[in-house]
């Protein structure tokens, strides 16, 4: 009777030799891809399992209890194969901790104990057969355990495979000489020998196809010492292979014009071929967008489509991983250990890179990057030639990148000829526009004058004197309204032709416009119009030509009378600000539409044109306003306020800011009075960024021996046009010789500059000088003084005004140039117009408060002097691209459509684009590029992830976000400062940096905490915040 | 006893008071209306035996105020005299278009527009 003791112990022993080595073979297919071998050993195991347990349930006087403990068995076993599934498949953890690994182990270890305590239950255990059992419970988990540790170090095949090859062979030799004596010794065992026969030539046959397949399946690193030579046409046609020919081939697709997808496809699908790879990617450099694109993608004899990457690789870590990781030659290769995180960069999004080697091959032409090649799972050991291979197919590449630019580039001078033309169309559109409409606008009163001058003729005897005066007093006013228009006609040809003479001298601001709104008294009689004039007291007076801000005024007003209905108010305000005068004038009409605010101010533009138009006009008033404000390098905008009308902003600046005449230089062309206004630009922008009412730019002149002042502000004409300083004199001159920057707290207190020198120039106490360099040679010197609110300058002005120094410099050198070929000079006067236009819309003071939060975050983050001064700068201009978007989008109140935010979001690479000629350093540059990346990655424009966007772009995420919240949004309420930080904490870790919020409540804390004898107290804070609410609650900004 | 009535259309008030003047005085009673929806009310209550009619004007303009005019029983056989600053020939093909008896272009000569308006009367009454 068979009792199956031994037999069976054999058996179950050699279960768990098919699933350890089942186990050992997932382990070594390592990229765990090849799910049929895996399949076929487990349904083998499964049916083996259940074949012997059924055999034992069956036989006469078989227990049915083993045969139950027998199924658990088998049932653990297949756990345990599932187990090693997993590790071969998905697992990434490859610490020997990794509970799976534990798992593996354990079970292992718990199913041998089984069989031992089965097998001695029942009768005495045989030594031999104990020792074979122990021999392989020793061996086997330490196999398993210590090969997949060892994958984690290094997922080389060599020693791994090996040991565990060596492990099953120990084990199953073992087994069997355990099986053959308990086989020898046994009496009726036939069934049990049959079966056990059969097992074991199974178990040969599955070592045999295992290492069979380990030999020939695996792949070996292809590591080259010597970078190859580059490739020539002869050596392609030498290698003669298949890849040559092939080459050759694609060659001539790409010359015929085949579609680029196309040809992509086909390299891809040759590389595929020639390596046996079984992953094969092609991505090409696309330089606008600066990031690569898959261009072609393979998998498993695939095309695919699908490939996200988990993390964005950027060209900066390719190079990085190109230099450090290259073994050699144009290709390296990349291991998981090598590469940590960033491996997610290499391979697509769901593509796991369990174990081995990808080869990665960067495509380079003359030293340009211009994509990589991705292979990797081999399915067989690539040839030594694998990189030579995959260069020659990148000559392919570069061919067909070429004739794409080569493409683009004819497409996009197509392009720019058919937007020339509809320049040339619109200009075209805009002149018969203007002629039909000035035809008209002179047809209506000259048809009056006509009219009555004939009916006075005919009747002059018969008509009552009352209405002879009646009637000649219609012609008259007809006659001026003919030349009003004639002469706004005349002045706007002459300031667009350039021929404007502006005369500046003193003007009287409050006089001015007394006199402009007395001009229409009689109109806004007629259109029984209410006028509430807002004048400060003391006159407002600033450097201007007096004429043309009358036309400027009048214009304006008239404008407004025009749109305002009857029994309706024009109101107009004037006040005084720190660096200039700001006029507002209001009308109670219906408004402008959000598409036209921009439009306006375009020549011959109206509203509405149609032949229903309700209010006349050339369409050239608001053009000429715009122009004489631009003349006195002002501001003007328009705005609608809510259910209120339109409001026009005037912003004139205080013209204390002289510029030196140019002596010596010619003008040329457009540019004649260019250098003046750049560089009273330049001198306001200090003067606004260091809140100082005294600034100046001395330059070595020719000689260099003296400095003179060649633009300032806030000092005396005669002192700028006739200050000379010799080297070595006086403050300025000492910062010349020394080339060290003067920082003056205050003047009293300092023992090294006496007073006595420098009383002409410096008013105040408290001073900065720095010199201006170019390169080592020191050729200027910036000067501030007066801080507006009679407090001294701080370091971090002294920092401020350093960083400007260098800007001001390579400015005033670009300026040379650009005076030579007038190029780009529009492009730096936008951009530092930009900068005070967004300073005046946002207010200085608002903007001043959330650089305090900002720099106080950056402090408590511990950041740098460099990064301090970045972030004050930036904070002053991150939003310029904003400009740049169409205000109908910026302010529209429903949701904005898909391809609106397309749009909103080009504003960062906008901003940057537009501060770009101003040189500044690359720190802010970015700020302004990457203030609306998100800490997670789903930010825009580039998607940066966690560190890679700046710190001080994440602070400034959040200072921005903040901001956002308080004020009130186009279709939301506004938050309270309680629910901004609310709000602020909630996204931490998603949009925001954790580090960074926590920095920014504590911040905010703080500042509440700091009531009385602080800057600013919470409450301070709130009630600042609460007027710029209500100031972005009137204008809807 | 007076030759007939005339409405006068149009938004400039100094051309609504000189044709006033010299229409009046040529013995025609004259009513005004300064845009294109008065003109249609007061040419349905009043019953005009002539329109003068602008055709830049607020509201309705005159090509419409025109066509409304010719499709009301009521007022299609009052003569239109079109009196406008629009001088292109695709204006005036339009204007006669939309019913418009005459086309007088800006700046015009009161005589002649006297003339017109009787020469248009005669014929209507005809």
């Amino acid at each position: 009777m068979f009792t199956g003791d031994s037999g069976e112990a054999t058996y179950l022993f050699l279960l768990l030799l098919i699933s350890l080595a089942s186990t050992a073979r997932i382990a070594v297919l390592r990229k765990g891809k090849s799910v049929r071998p895996i399949m076929a050993a487990m349904a083998g195991f499964l049916v083996l399992t259940i074949s012997r347990a059924t055999l034992v349930a069956c036989t006469p006087g078989g227990n049915p209890v083993k045969s139950i403990i027998s199924l658990i068995f088998g049932l653990a076993g297949i756990y345990m194969l599932f187990t090693c599934v997993a590790i071969g498949r998905r697992e990434e953890d490859y610490s020997l901790w990794n509970p799976r690994f534990v798992l593996a182990g354990v079970s292992t270890g718990l199913i041998f104990g089984a069989v031992l305590f089965v097998f001695s239950g029942e009768r005495q255990i045989d030594s031999t057969l104990f020792q074979s059992i122990l021999s392989f419970m020793i061996f086997a988990p330490i196999g398993l355990w210590a090969g997949v540790y060892w994958q984690r170090e290094k997922l080389k095949m060599d020693g791994t495979g090996l040991f565990l090859i060596a492990a099953a062979f120990m084990a199953s030799a073992s087994a069997m000489a355990g099986l053959v004596w308990s086989g020898m010794a046994g009496q009726e065992r036939f069934w049990a020998q049959l079966f056990s026969l059969l097992d074991i030539a199974g178990i040969f046959l599955y070592l045999v196809a295992f290492v069979f397949e380990s030999a020939h399946g695996r792949k070996s690193a292809p590591h080259r010492d010597e970078p190859p030579a580059p490739f020539s046409s002869t050596d392609l046609i030498a290698m003669g292979g298949r890849a040559g020919s092939r080459v050759v081939e694609l060659s001539m697709k790409i010359i015929g014009g085949e579609r680029e997808s196309k040809v992509y496809d086909s390299i891809v699908n040759a590389i595929e071929e020639e390596t046996s790879a079984e992953f094969v990617l092609l991505r090409i450099y696309d330089k606008a967008a600066d990031k690569f694109t898959t261009a072609g993608y393979m998998l498993e004899g695939k095309q695919r489509t699908e490939t996200r990457f988990q993390t964005e690789l950027s060209k900066s870590l390719l190079a990085q991983s190109c230099d450090e990781k290259s073994t050699a030659g144009p290709g390296f290769l990349l291991s998981r250990g090598d590469l940590g995180e960033d491996y997610d960069a290499f391979l697509p999004e769901g593509l796991k890179w369990a174990t081995g080697e990808i080869i990665v091959v960067p495509i380079k032409n003359d030293g340009l990057l211009m994509g990589f090649i991705t292979v990797g799972f081999f399915r067989v050991e690539p040839r030594a030639d694998v990189l030579d291979t995959l260069q020659i197919y990148s000559s392919n590449v570069i061919e067909i990148v070429a004739r794409e630019e080569m493409k683009k580039n004819v497409r996009d001078s197509r392009l720019a000829l058919a937007s020339c033309r509809a320049e040339l169309d619109a200009a075209n559109k805009l002149k018969s526009n203007f002629l039909s409409v000035v035809s008209h606008e002179l047809r209506t009163p000259l048809t009056s004058v006509k009219a009555y001058n004939e009916t006075l003729l005919e009747n002059v005897d018969t008509i009552e004197k009352e209405t002879i005066k009646n009637f000649l007093s219609v012609m008259g006013e007809e006659n001026e309204r003919v030349i009003k228009l004639v002469d706004n006609m005349l002045s706007y040809s002459s300031m667009e032709t350039g021929h404007l003479n502006v005369e500046k001298t003193g003007c009287n601001l409050n006089s001015i416009i007394r006199a402009s709104l007395k001009t229409i008294e009689k109109e806004l009689i007629e259109g029984k119009i209410d006028t509430d004039l807002r004048l400060p007291k003391k006159d407002v007076k600033l450097e201007a030509d007096p004429e043309l801000i009358m036309q400027l005024m009048n214009n304006l007003i008239s404008n407004a009378v025009k749109f305002t209905p009857e029994a309706g108010k024009v109101t107009v305000s004037l006040e005084e600000e720190a660096s200039g005068a700001r006029i507002v004038v209001q009308d109670t009409g219906n408004g402008i539409p959000e598409d036209q605010l921009e439009k306006i101010f375009e020549r011959f533009h109206q509203v509405d044109a149609s032949d229903t138009r309700e209010y006349g006009g050339s369409g050239l008033g608001l053009a000429i306003c715009k122009n004489i404000v631009e003349w006195h390098d002002g501001r003007i905008w328009v705005e609608n306020v809510k259910e209120a009308g339109a409001r026009f902003v005037v912003i004139l600046p205080m013209k204390d800011i002289i510029v030196r005449q140019a002596s010596n230089r010619g003008t040329i062309g457009s540019v004649r009075f260019e250098r003046e206004r750049y560089l009273s630009l330049l001198v306001e922008m200090i003067s606004e960024f260091l809140q100082a009412r005294k600034a100046s730019i001395m330059m070595l002149g020719e000689d260099k021996k003296m400095l003179h002042v060649i633009a300032a502000k806030g000092l005396d004409p005669e002192f700028v046009e006739n200050t000379k300083i010799e080297i070595g004199e006086r403050i300025a001159g000492r910062v010349i010789q020394e080339g060290e920057s003067y920082h003056v707290f205050d003047i009293e207190r300092d023992g090294k500059i006496g007073r006595v020198n420098n009383s002409a120039y410096y008013g105040t106490s408290s001073f900065i000088s720095i010199p201006l360099k170019d390169g080592d040679e020191v050729v200027g010197v910036l000067n501030v003084s007066d801080n507006v609110e009679g407090r001294e300058f701080t370091r971090a002005d002294k920092e401020i005004l350093e960083a400007f120094s260098g800007i001001i410099s390579r400015m005033l050198k670009k300026l040379d140039a650009f005076e030579k070929v007038s190029l780009n000079f529009e492009q730096l006067k936008e951009a530092m117009k930009s900068i005070l236009h967004i300073r005046e819309i946002w207010g200085s003071r608002n903007l001043n408060n959330y650089t305090l939060i900002a720099l106080a975050v950056g402090r408590r983050l511990g950041l740098d002097e460099a990064s301090m001064t970045a972030l004050r700068m930036g904070m002053n201009m991150y939003d310029l691209g904003m400009m740049k978007i169409p205000r109908s989008i910026r302010v529209k109140k429903e949701e904005l459509s898909e391809r609106e935010w397309k749009v909103l979001r080009r504003h960062p690479n906008l901003g940057y684009t537009l501060l770009s000629p101003m040189g500044l350093d690359e720190r802010i540059m970015k700020m302004v590029q990457s203030h609306h990346e998100y800490f997670d990655g789903s930010g825009y424009p580039d998607g940066l992830i966690r560190k890679e966007i700046p710190v001080e772009a994440r602070i400034l995420g959040v200072i921005d976000a903040f901001r956002a919240l308080i004020s009130l949004g186009p279709y939301r309420r506004a938050f309270t400062i309680d629910e901004a930080r609310n709000e602020i904490i909630r996204d931490s870790g998603t949009k925001f940096d954790p580090q960074i919020v926590g920095a920014f409540v504590k911040v905010l804390h703080e500042l509440g905490a700091r009531d009385s004898g602080g800057e600013m107290s919470l409450d301070a804070v709130e009630r600042e915040l609460e007027e710029i609410r209500k100031e972005y609650a009137e204008t809807g900004n | 006893m007076k030759k007939g009535k005339v409405l006068v259309v149009d938004d400039e008030i100094n051309i609504t008071q000189i044709l006033e003047f010299s229409i009046g005085s040529e013995g025609y009673e004259v009513l005004t209306a300064s845009n294109g929806e008065e003109a249609i009310d007061k040419a349905r209550r009043e019953q005009p035996d002539l329109i003068i009619l602008d055709i830049m004007m607020p509201k309705i303009d005159g090509y419409e105020a025109c066509r409304i005019l010719k499709a009301n029983p009521i007022t299609k056989n009052i003569p239109v005299v079109l009196l406008t600053a629009k001088g292109r020939d695709i204006d005036k093909r339009l204007g006669y278009e939309v019913g418009a008896s005459d086309y007088i272009i800006k700046p015009f000569s009161p005589n002649k527009l006297i003339e017109r308006i009787h020469e248009l009367l005669v014929t209507s009454s005809k």
